[in-house]
C-alpha cells in the first residue's frame, strides 16, 4: 500500500482548520448554557482534560511504536479490530454531521429556499475526490486554506474590536465550578481533533508529541478569542443566534471593507471541505484495518466511495429527520467516543499487550498500513 | 500529463462559476436596491415603505444627477413585514435587495409593539445588514421616506449623513439595528433610538424638506416608554459614554461668552447599595478646548478665570446628566445605562434580589455625578 507521510507542521495546520469548523454554529460557543465567563474558563480546563485523557493512547503508541488502531490489532489480535471499527464509524458520523450542518447553514443563512441535497452531494463528491488524491494533497491544500482562514479571522476580529464591551460578558453565576467542569467536558466531547491526531500518528514523520501540544494550545487560543468577541460584542444576543460567529462577520468593518461575510463563508466552505475529505480518508484507512491483511489492498479502493455514499445518506437523513441530527449531537456531547478511543480502549490494549508480551516489539515493523 | 489536466481543469472551472441555476439567483437589473425602509401600522396591518434607488440622469454622460432625488418610493401592506414585502410583487416587477439599506424608520404607530418582534425580519433576512441606522418619528415613517430631501444624491443618504453629523457634533448618537437588538436581548435593559421629524424649508423656487433631530425615544422590551429632548440629551450621551465631541457655551461674571469644545471624554459608573438605597456614582473625566471667548469689561483672561469656568462647566454637565437620569430612570423606569449589568457584576447577590422587579429597583435609585472638566487647550491666545 502507498506510504503516506506528512510533517508535524502540516498535521497541526490541517487539524487546526479541522477543529475551527466547530466555531460556525452556536452549540460549541454555548456549551455551558451560560456563555461568557463560564465558557471562557471551561476552555483551558478542557485543554487540561484533553491532555490527561489522551495519556493512555500516547503510552500505547510509544510502547507499540504504532498508531493506536494498529497497536490495538497488534496487542489484541483479531479482537483489536474493534478499535478501528469504532473509530471509522465515529469519523463517519462526524463526516455526515459536518456535511449536514454545512448544508443546513447554507440554506438557512446564505441561500434560503435552495436544496440541501445540492450542497450535500457536491460537498461529498468533492471530498471523495480529495480523499482519493491522498493525505499529502489534503495537507498541502490545508496550508493555502489556513492562510485564507487566518486573514479572514484577522479581518473579523479587527472589524469588531471597536464594538467589544466587557459589560456584555455575563459575570460568574452560582455553581460556577460545576458549570465550568460540565462545559469543559462538553468541549472535550466535541474535540474529535484529538482522536484524529492520534489516528494520523503513523503518517507523521517526526515531532508528533510537540505538534500535539502546539495544536491544543492554538485551538484553545482560537476558541477563547472567538468566545470573547462573540460574548463582548453580541452579549445575550449571541446566545439567541443560531450562527453568532456569522453575525459577527456581518458587522465587522475595517475601513471601507464591509459586509465581507460572503468571503468568510467561502473560506468556511473550504474548511468544511478539508474536514470532510480528511475524515473520509482516515475513516477508509481505519476501516481497511478491519479487513484481513491479504484483502486490504484489493478491497480498500471500494471503501472511499462506500463511506462517501454512507455519509451522504446519513447527512440526508439528518436533514429530513431532526431526531437523527439531535442524536448525533447527543453522541458528541456525552464524550463517550472520545473516552473510548483515547483512554478506555488504549488502556485495555496496554493490559493485553503486557499480558501477551507485545509491548516491546522487534524493530522490524509489521502491518499493512505502513 | 496529470499536471496538464489539473491545470486545464483549474483554468476551465471558473468559466462555470457564472451563476448556478440550482441556487436561486436574481440578475441586477431585476433588483430594486433599497436605501431606506419605513414601518407603520394602519388598520391592523403593517405598512412598509421602501425608498429604492432610481437614478435620474441629466442626460449625456451623467447617470445620476445629484440635484434630483434619484429615488422611488414603494408602499406595501401585510400582516407581517415579510408578507408586506412579498405582496409588493403585485404592483412592481423587481425583487428588493436590502443589502444597501441605510436607514430603518419606525413610525409612531408601531413603536408600542415590542421591538424584537418588529425587527425580526431584518435580522433574519439574509440580504439585510445588522448595521442599519435606526430612527423613529413622531408621525408616519412613510412621510419621512416620501419627503423630497435633496441634501445628498439620495434622500436616505441625506438622512444618514445628518445623523452622523449630529453624532460628530455631540448632539445625537447613531444607533444601529444590532445595537438595539443587543441591548434588548437582556430583558432588564432599555435602548434609545434617535427621533427625527420633517421641517419645511422655503426656497426661492420651491418648498424643500429637511429633517430635524428631536432627541431620543426610549424603548424597553415591551415597547415605547417616552422621549428625551433638549439639554438632557447631552447628559444621556455622557452617561452612555457616547459623547466624543460637544460644544458648550457658558457665561459667568468674567466671560460674557465662552465656547468650550470637548475633545476627550470617559465615563465610569459605579453602583453602591447604602441604607437600602441604590446609588450610582458617575465619574466623568473630560478634556476641553476653549474655542471662543468674549470677556466682560475689565476682566482678564487668566488661569484663575479658566478654573472658575471649569467649575461652571462641571456643574452644567452634572446637571444635564442628573436630568437625563431622572427622566429615563425615575420617570420611565428605563435602564439605558447598563445599570443592571453593573450591579450584576459588582454585587451579584443584590442583583438576584433586584432583578425580579428591576424597574421598581432603579426607580428608587439615585445618581451622584462627579464631573472633572479640564480646559487644557486654549487655542493660540496666551493665558495671562
Amino acid at each position: 500500500m502507498k506510504n503516506h507521510q506528512i510533517s508535524a507542521a502540516q498535521l497541526v495546520l490541517m487539524l487546526f482548520l479541522y477543529h475551527s469548523y466547530n466555531m460556525f454554529t452556536s452549540s460549541t460557543h454555548n456549551v455551558t448554557g451560560h456563555y461568557g465567563l463560564p465558557h471562557l474558563l471551561a476552555i483551558p480546563v478542557a485543554l487540561a482534560i484533553q491532555v490527561v485523557i489522551t495519556l493512555p493512547a500516547w503510552l500505547l503508541v510509544r510502547k507499540c511504536r504504532r498508531g493506536p488502531a494498529e497497536a490495538a490489532v497488534w496487542t489484541l489480535g483479531k479482537a483489536g479490530a474493534v478499535y478501528p471499527l469504532i473509530s471509522s464509524m465515529y469519523l463517519l458520523l462526524i463526516m455526515a454531521f459536518t456535511v449536514y450542518s454545512m448544508a443546513d447553514f447554507m440554506v438557512n443563512a446564505i441561500y434560503p429556499g435552495s436544496s440541501s441535497a445540492f450542497f450535500i452531494v457536491s460537498m461529498v463528491l468533492c471530498a471523495l475526490y480529495a480523499a482519493y488524491l491522498g493525505l499529502e494533497g489534503i495537507a498541502r491544500s490545508a496550508l493555502i486554506v489556513f492562510v485564507l482562514f487566518a486573514v479572514s479571522l484577522l479581518l473579523t476580529f479587527g472589524g469588531v474590536t471597536g464594538r467589544a464591551a466587557l459589560i456584555n460578558i455575563p459575570p460568574l453565576p452560582d455553581g460556577v465550578v460545576s458549570l465550568v467542569l460540565e462545559g469543559a467536558w462538553r468541549i472535550v466531547g466535541h474535540s474529535s481533533t484529538i482522536v484524529m491526531y492520534l489516528l494520523l500518528l503513523p503518517y507523521v514523520r517526526s515531532h508528533a508529541g510537540r505538534g500535539f501540544g502546539i495544536l491544543l494550545a492554538a485551538i484553545a487560543v482560537l476558541m477563547e478569542t472567538v468566545t470573547f468577541f462573540v460574548s463582548s460584542v453580541l452579549g445575550e444576543l449571541g446566545r439567541m443566534e443560531a450562527y453568532p460567529f456569522f453575525l459577527l462577520t456581518t458587522i465587522a468593518e475595517v475601513s471601507i471593507l464591509q459586509r465581507m461575510d460572503a468571503l468568510h463563508v467561502a473560506v468556511w466552505v473550504m474548511v468544511s471541505f478539508l474536514r470532510v475529505a480528511l475524515c473520509l480518508w482516515v475513516a477508509s484507512r481505519q476501516l481497511s484495518l478491519c479487513l484481513p491483511v491479504r484483502q486490504q489492498a484489493s478491497r480498500a479502493k471500494w471503501l472511499l466511495p462506500a463511506l462517501a455514499a454512507a455519509a451522504a445518506g446519513i447527512a440526508g437523513c439528518m436533514n429530513q429527520i431532526p431526531r437523527f441530527s439531535d442524536g448525533a449531537r447527543a453522541v458528541f456531547s456525552t464524550g463517550i467516543p472520545i473516552l473510548l478511543l483515547c483512554a478506555v480502549l488504549p488502556a485495555v490494549c496496554l493490559i493485553a499487550g503486557a499480558v501477551r508480551h507485545r509491548l516491546f516489539p522487534a524493530k522490524a515493523k509489521e502491518g499493512g498500513s505502513e | 500529463m496529470k499536471k496538464l489536466i489539473a491545470a486545464l481543469t483549474a483554468v476551465l472551472l471558473p468559466f462555470l462559476l457564472t451563476g448556478c441555476e440550482l441556487v436561486r439567483t436574481v440578475n441586477l437589473q431585476n433588483r430594486a436596491i433599497v436605501q431606506g425602509v419605513g414601518i407603520d401600522w394602519e388598520n391592523g396591518e403593517y405598512v412598509v415603505t421602501m425608498q429604492i434607488f432610481s437614478p435620474e440622469g441629466s442626460g449625456g454622460q451623467t447617470i445620476v444627477d445629484p440635484s434630483k432625488e434619484n429615488a422611488q418610493v414603494i408602499t406595501c401592506r401585510g400582516a407581517s413585514v415579510a408578507e408586506a414585502v412579498e405582496k409588493s410583487a403585485l404592483s412592481q416587477g423587481k425583487e428588493f435587495y436590502l443589502g444597501h439599506n441605510r436607514i430603518l424608520v419606525l413610525g409612531q404607530s408601531v413603536t408600542d409593539q415590542p421591538l424584537q418582534g418588529l425587527l425580526s425580519y431584518f435580522i433574519n433576512s439574509l440580504d439585510s445588514r445588522p448595521d442599519i441606522g435606526m430612527l423613529a418619528t413622531p408621525g408616519k415613517a412613510a412621510d419621512i421616506l416620501n419627503a423630497g430631501i435633496s441634501q445628498a444624491i439620495l434622500p436616505a443618504m441625506g438622512i444618514e449623513n445628518t445623523i452622523r453629523n449630529a453624532e460628530q457634533s455631540g448632539l445625537s448618537q447613531e444607533v444601529f439595528l444590532i445595537d438595539v437588538l443587543e441591548e434588548l436581548a437582556q430583558p432588564h435593559r432599555s435602548t434609545v433610538i434617535p427621533y427625527i421629524a420633517l421641517s419645511q424649508v422655503e426656497d426661492d423656487k420651491k418648498s424643500l424638506h429637511a429633517i430635524q433631530l428631536e432627541g431620543f425615544g426610549i424603548f424597553g422590551s415591551d415597547g415605547y416608554r417616552g422621549r428625551l429632548q433638549g439639554d438632557p440629551v447631552r447628559g444621556l450621551l455622557f452617561l452612555r459614554d457616547s459623547m466624543h465631541n460637544a460644544v458648550y457655551t457658558l457665561q459667568n461674571e468674567e466671560y460674557a461668552r465662552a465656547a468650550l469644545q470637548l475633545y476627550q471624554s470617559g465615563t465610569r459608573i459605579v453602583p453602591e447599595y447604602t441604607d437600602g438605597k441604590l446609588v450610582f456614582t458617575a465619574e466623568i473625566e473630560s478634556h476641553w478646548t476653549l474655542v471662543e471667548k468674549a470677556m466682560n469689561p475689565d476682566r482678564a483672561f487668566t488661569a484663575d478665570t479658566l478654573t472658575r469656568l471649569e467649575t461652571l462647566l462641571e456643574e452644567t454637565v452634572a446637571a444635564e446628566c442628573r436630568e437625563a437620569f431622572r427622566i429615563l430612570v425615575t420617570d420611565y423606569a428605563s435602564d439605558a445605562f447598563y445599570l443592571g449589568d453593573l450591579v450584576w457584576k459588582e454585587q451579584p447577590e443584590l442583583w438576584e434580589q433586584l432583578r425580579v422587579d428591576w424597574p421598581a429597583g432603579i426607580q428608587n435609585s439615585e445618581l451622584v455625578c462627579r464631573v472633572e472638566a479640564r480646559i487644557d487647550r486654549t487655542g493660540l491666545e496666551n493665558v495671562g
